[in-house]
């Protein structure tokens, strides 16, 4: 259970009128099959690419490209064998030559990693016991990225060697479902994951980095790479009264989102000395009304300026992530959109957003006018 | 206000004590305009801190994006004079559909005419544009089907993974515990549901000594004034009443405490080793030897070992006759006996 905030320690809390200082309007709206899309993501990792973006839902992953005037184009797509494969979440990542990477899991368990620059799988990981509910890139070193599971592990795995490197669970770990993960921007060493049993964690790999290095040079059988297990996080967080479906780092404060309606802007600090001490100090509460479904996501533009999130009504809050009191941008909202949202993504500079559906629509909105 | 018994103070409904005399009543008032003022101190000096760190963040926020943006340049022209010059597909299709944009004629039909290709996609109709309709070439690659391992929780070998020995353990055993509140005999059980009392924080925030000080200073310490803190702070008035002896004790200055406040609890009075160990007295239940009884609760009666009573035995040897006819006077020869 959440601890009681003590006086004077109070989230200050946004208000959800919109500034207006940005306006939207839909230029696009696609159907992409019958079946939900989980996820939609731009590419951030390489700069030929600001404007292409992924999205998964059933057993395909499709690759998109965002043009002018509202267009958008095809530019591949990946379809799994197994019809009853489901994809939750999907993330930009690149081989050590710069190939463009597509690493994409779901509810099979099994993480796929497609290779967009040859087309072809690249390679497939094996090793969770559930299904895959969010998997995140290292933005310093895009060949690592993390896997949160509903067999309530988070794995780091190196996708040009195929290795699993660590497996944070154990005494320490998360009790339920791990629903959302992310690394820290700048500390390497550093990550957070958060999920069904209320709690964000965050896990440093500080004392098994030789191993992360090791995993660039193995020549052997990936199956013989001695993984790892990191069983006490740093910190754990109670910031939250229930699930706790998004988290992400906002330089070193952390931006989550539970099921109560509400994103947290909290800072974790922690005692070096003593790891497993540490305390929460929850800064700004962003409300997010009709947001109790779990399984919605937030993005960010490439600055970390604004965010945006969808909720089950269809609707898409645009809230700037860098003042105090919270702002309110924009809430945008359409008549035929009543869906609920479960991810958005925000072009590089803001200026698109798009937002994938429950009906397997996307959806994509364009700046049209900007106040001062 | 004769005949109310309770006062509000924001969305906090406080009670008046039961026969509240009309004296109370005034100070009940006094300690409302004291806490308020208190409260809108602590809120603008929050605010002040919150919006101080925000926009500090807000900057290594920013230089981050200015990082990645140099990282993810950087790795375009890493790819574009690589080794390895096979074309990049992805870059190909990008050029496709530029070309083909570019190579329609740019009549335009009305926004509302929608296109849609079936050219024997995947079982899928995608409409392009609103305008514009582009015919590309994209044939799905299937992705071959792998094997699934079985379902399972990550394990951990864990102590408490191990199996306890048969007589230790309470497995197959029904439990059967009091449960104060519904006065009736409850098994045990792992519902979520239950409460758990007495695992709340105990310790006093920076901000509640504050308030605890300056209001005790400002009104005075009386029954009243505990009882009004102890129900806006949720805690009991004997809490409230020794936590301001402790600070008092301590010599602590509440007023110059005001000045330095940053908003972040950074130093303040260490509890006293003594008075933590104290705390952990009643927490022990002497039946199930552990400190956080399920079955028996945590606030447990003290008991002290009876001791040992020694036989009455006076030290005689320094003792002053206590008058004129004490028998210390007397003076003990053999002829007496």
């Amino acid at each position: 259970m959440a601890a009681r905030v003590p006086l004077g320690c109070e989230p200050v809390v946004g208000s959800l009128t919109p500034s207006r200082k940005k306006e939207y309007r839909v230029t696009n709206r696609l159907q992409e099959g019958k079946r939900p899309l989980y996820g939609v993501v731009f590419n951030f990792i390489d700069s030929r690419y600001f404007n292409v973006f992924a999205t998964v839902g059933g057993n395909r992953v499709t690759v998109y490209q965002c043009l002018e005037g509202g267009v958008i184009a095809v530019l591949q797509s990946y379809i799994d064998e197994d019809k009853d494969e489901s994809f939750y979440t999907v993330s930009w990542a690149c081989n050590i030559d710069g190939s463009p990477f597509l690493v994409a899991g779901g509810i099979n368990g099994v993480i796929r990693v497609i290779d967009a620059g040859k087309e072809k799988l690249h390679k497939s990981f094996v090793g969770h016991g559930d299904s895959v509910n969010e998997i995140r890139t290292q933005p310093l070193k895009p060949s690592l990225v993390l896997s949160a599971s509903k067999d309530e592990s988070v794995r780091l795995w190196n996708v040009h060697t195929g290795i699993c490197i660590l497996v944070f669970a154990g005494a320490g770990g998360h009790r339920n479902e791990v629903l959302s993960v992310d690394f820290h921007p700048t500390d390497i060493y550093r990550i957070a994951s958060c999920g069904m049993d209320n709690t964000v964690k965050i896990w440093s790999m500080k004392e098994f980095w030789t191993y992360v290095e090791k995993s660039f040079t193995w020549t052997d059988l990936p199956s013989k790479f001695p993984t790892k297990y990191v069983q006490f996080p740093l910190l754990i967080a109670s910031v939250h009264n229930n699930y706790v479906d998004c988290n992400r780092w906002l330089g070193d404060f952390i931006l989550s989102k539970s099921v109560d309606n509400e994103i947290l802007l909290w800072e974790p600090k922690m005692k070096e000395q003593s790891a497993g001490e540490g305390t929460s100090d929850v800064l700004q509460k962003y409300p997010v009304p009709e947001c109790d479904i779990w399984f919605i996501k937030l993005s960010f533009d490439y600055h970390y300026k604004t965010a945006a999130i969808g909720n089950r009504e269809g609707k898409i809050f645009v809230w700037e992530v860098q003042t105090s009191p919270p702002t309110l941008i924009a809430k945008l909202s359409h008549v035929q959109s009543k869906q609920p949202i479960r991810q958005t993504a925000m072009s590089f500079d803001g200026s698109t957003i798009l937002s994938c559906c429950e009906d397997g629509t996307i959806w994509r909105w364009d700046v049209v006018a900007t106040t001062f | 206000m004769a005949g109310t018994s309770s006062i509000r103070i924001g969305q906090l409904t406080i009670d008046l004590p039961i026969g509240a005399a009309e004296g109370t009543t005034i100070e009940a008032d006094e300690f409302l305009s004291v806490t308020e003022s208190l409260k809108q101190q602590f809120a603008s000096k929050r605010a002040d801190y919150v919006k101080k760190r925000t926009e500090e963040n807000a900057q290594k926020a920013y230089d981050l994006g200015e990082l990645f943006l140099k990282l993810s340049t950087e790795r375009k022209n890493h790819t574009v004079h690589g080794a390895d010059s096979s074309i990049d597909l992805l870059s190909k299709r990008q050029q496709d559909v530029i070309n083909m944009q570019t190579g329609i004629g740019s009549s335009n039909g009305d926004n509302d005419s929608n296109s849609s290709e079936d050219d024997g996609y995947a079982s899928s109709e995608i409409r392009l544009g609103s305008s514009i309709a582009i015919k590309s070439a994209v044939c799905p690659i299937i992705l071959p089907q792998v094997e699934r391992l079985p379902q399972y929780t990550t394990w951990v070998f864990l102590d408490r993974n191990q199996q306890m020995p048969m007589n230790q353990s309470v497995v197959g055993c029904r439990r059967i515990y009091y449960d104060k509140n519904s006065g009736e005999a409850l098994i045990c059980s792992d519902s979520e549901e239950e409460l758990l009392e007495g695992e709340q924080e105990k310790k006093f925030a920076e901000y509640e000594d504050v308030m605890l000080c300056s209001t005790i200073q400002q009104i005075g310490l009386s029954d009243t004034v505990l009882e009004l803190l102890g129900q806006f702070l949720s805690r009991k008035p004997s809490e409230v009443k020794e936590r301001y002896e402790d600070l008092v004790k301590d010599k602590y200055e509440c007023a110059s405490k005001n000045e330095n406040i940053q908003g972040t609890p950074d130093l303040f009075l260490d509890n006293d080793l003594d008075a933590a160990l104290d705390s952990f007295d009643t927490l022990f239940c002497r039946r199930c030897l552990v400190f956080d009884c399920q079955s028996h609760g945590c606030s447990q009666d003290l008991i002290f070992p009876a001791e040992k009573q020694l036989p009455w035995c006076s030290p005689d040897v320094d003792k002053e006759p206590c008058c004129s006819n004490c028998y210390r006077l007397v003076s003990w020869s053999p002829s007496f006996m």
